[in-house]
């Protein structure tokens, strides 16, 4: 591990468990050591969470000044395209409402109910999941405002909704095995529940061993092609802490068995148990999940946030469909054997997939 | 008067920062770090409908200082938060 991330998860658990003993002992910096800490936070697309642990170092630690004012700065235009998107948010679902249509609220606005301070994790897009009616009508309504949908590779449906991008997706929960498929219920047929989130707004979101599952098996995807950041892992931790009480053991257990997820859950559990921890519990040191956590981590330091800046390499930011389609399937197959150990039927069922994709068997 | 509430203070440790990011200008953000005496003053603002004499009110309330030059001080942050658009017009 590279000290800049072992500083920054050390600042990312202060805030995510607003304990400032995490920073026990954290070193002077210098001015560069600073910047190398600042463009990981950006990387990882923690800058928001890790600017809140800062604010808990004692004086003396603090970044340099002009460092501190930009952090700042990124901070607030973080909270600022929070507002925006629970606006918009509230807007589009109650477009949805008014039609009788009742999508559910996945990752994003939803996750970052479970921060202590949801406005600083970096939101992305509004993700809303609809049952395969409901989904042909919604993208109907918005075409019909006449708002230019895109769809993406995925199946899913995206535009602009004011100042945020909306994706509809059909899946809840983004597995590919067929068997895993066949075993998944209808997303119309899954329990949803209100929640509130940072503006009162509320939202629809999943039950909770179907949200937790649908947070971990995307950090899965992640993993396998996109690039995976420090955030996925937040979001999968404070999901963890909150729902994970509300889940039977025997239902959970059972749910990422029946879907071929078990083995990576147990990895994802030994990650968020070693690095986001605020009390690293001992672990075996010779378990497989230990050394496919630590591969994880590598991963994560080698890609970031959707492979947008992996290091000594171009972004894969702004390539065309078929450049990123590339580049997606060689980021698949250069992790092909820890893919392969992490969840087997889903890495042979992307891998089809991205054959498939690449030589374009599948219309879209 | 009231504040621009567009416009928070965040305080980190010692620093009082605030940041104007203007809508207009998206990619164009000021950063201003108050000192403690002015955050603090920006924290009575912010609870609501403020004019110079009442933050002159609050200054000698708090520190010792004589109410002619809280009054002075009190018009000259405020002339500058209004020359920085952190006050609403």
């Amino acid at each position: 591990m590279t000290q800049e991330t072992d500083l920054l998860l050390r600042l990312v658990r202060a805030s995510l468990w607003q304990d400032p003993r995490q920073l026990d002992g954290f070193p002077r910096l210098s001015e560069h050591e600073w910047t190398l800490v600042y463009r990981e936070s950006k990387r990882q697309t923690v800058s928001g969470v890790a600017l809140d642990g800062v604010g808990m170092l004692p004086d003396p630690l603090f970044p340099p000044r002009q460092l501190l004012l930009r952090w700042v700065a990124r901070g607030d235009a973080i909270e600022r395209a929070c507002r925006r998107m629970e606006r918009d948010s509230a807007s589009l679902l109650g477009l949805f409402r008014r039609e009788g249509l009742s999508p559910v609220v996945q990752k994003g606005l939803a996750a970052g109910r479970f921060y202590p301070r949801p406005r600083l994790r970096v939101c992305g897009d509004i993700d809303l999941c609809f049952d395969p009616l409901s989904r042909r009508k919604a993208d109907a309504l918005i075409a019909s405002l006449g708002i230019p949908l895109k769809m993406s590779a995925d199946g899913s449906a995206v535009y602009r909704w004011d100042g945020s991008e909306v994706e509809h997706h059909s899946d809840l929960v983004e597995l590919q095995s067929p068997l895993a498929r066949r075993r998944m219920k209808d997303p119309s047929q899954l329990p949803a529940h209100t929640v509130s989130v940072a503006s009162g707004l509320e939202i629809p979101v999943p039950a909770p061993a179907t949200e937790l599952l649908m947070i971990g098996v995307h950090i899965l995807k992640h993993c396998f092609g996109a690039g995976v950041g420090l955030r996925h892992f937040c979001d999968y931790a404070m999901a963890r802490r909150a729902l994970l009480p509300l889940i039977s053991e025997g239902e959970w257990t059972e749910t990422c068995r029946r879907l071929g997820v078990a083995r990576w859950i147990r990895v994802l559990d030994t990650f968020t148990d070693l690095y986001l921890s605020p009390t690293p519990p001992a672990l075996n040191p010779n378990t497989s999940s230990l050394n496919l956590a630590k591969r994880i981590l590598a991963l994560m330091e080698e890609g970031g946030n959707f492979g947008l800046h992996p290091r000594g390499s171009a972004s894969r930011h702004g390539q065309n469909g078929p450049r990123r389609k590339l580049g997606t399937a060689s980021s698949f197959l250069r992790h092909a054997s820890l893919s392969a150990r992490i969840a087997p039927a889903e890495a042979l069922a992307v891998f089809l997939s991205l054959v498939r994709g690449n030589l374009g068997l599948r219309a879209h | 008067m009231n504040l621009n509430p567009d416009i928070r203070l965040r305080s980190l440790g010692r620093h009082h920062i605030i940041v104007d990011a203007s809508p207009e200008q998206t990619n164009f953000t000021n950063v201003y770090e108050l000192n403690p005496t002015a955050a603090w003053l920006w924290g009575v603002a912010s609870e609501g409908d403020f004019t110079a004499e009442t933050l002159a009110d609050a200054l000698c309330a708090e520190y010792e200082v004589d109410r002619a030059t809280a009054l002075a001080d009190a018009e000259a942050v405020i002339e500058k938060w209004r020359r920085f658009g952190f006050i609403l017009p």
